[in-house]
């Protein structure tokens, strides 16, 4: 016999999982790096405007890595529909440019 | 923003870049000129290579190609149904309208 206070389990809400296309993140990632070269060689030229050189220069290239950051999340707020962490463009690229910069 | 404003802002900031420049290198010259040793760029020098900095990373950033939404729903929710299920190789005509052609009024031309 059915007890009619006994209620059916309910299926789980939003099982269906997040798809990401990989061609559209290839695209975003290469607008990104398009940003990053181009302020990398203004910046560049703005320290040797300023002479820096050895560990003022160090410093200054985390500087000019911070201003592209910060511009670049003040330009989209939400970066988390364009890429799948944007929070590793803070960390993640100053290693990979670190070796132009020795 | 608009392209062609992103683009006068760049313009902008590479000017500003290139006036910096000779500015600094009146400032060596003149130094060399007087007999002085050189310390440290003048601070309006300084400040306004950094305002360049700032100004034309602002006008890269916007002159940059547009980002698109990674999620693969967000394109294929615009997208009909149809579309996406159109399979062409899977369409059979050899089906049974051949016999029912005779019952009909108009016989139908594509299956005779």
């Amino acid at each position: 016999m059915i007890n009619p206070e006994q209620t059916q389990p309910q299926a789980p809400t939003a099982t269906i999982p997040e798809h990401i296309d990989a061609e559209f993140l290839a695209m975003n990632q290469k607008s990104m790096y398009f940003c990053q070269i181009l302020i990398a060689t203004v910046g560049g030229s703005v320290a040797g405007i300023l002479g820096f050189s050895g560990i003022p220069g160090f410093i200054f290239y985390i500087f000019v890595h911070l201003v592209f950051c910060s511009l670049y999340n003040l330009k989209d707020k939400n970066l988390q529909q364009y890429f799948i962490s944007p929070k590793t463009m803070w960390y993640d690229s100053i290693s990979s440019g670190l070796m132009s910069l020795v | 923003m608009n392209r062609s404003l992103s683009l006068i802002i760049c313009t902008i900031g590479i000017a500003l870049l290139a006036h910096s420049v000779l500015s600094a290198l009146q400032h060596r010259s003149y130094l060399r000129l007087t007999n002085k040793s050189f310390e440290h760029i003048p601070y309006d020098i300084a400040l306004e290579s950094i305002v360049a900095l700032l100004v034309s990373s602002w006008g890269i950033i916007n002159l940059a190609p547009k980002l698109i939404p990674i999620k693969a729903t967000h394109h294929l929710s615009k997208r009909s149904y149809e579309s996406i299920d159109y399979r062409p190789d899977f369409i059979q005509f050899n089906n049974r309208a051949r016999y029912l052609s005779d019952l009909l009024a108009e016989p139908c031309r594509t299956c005779r």
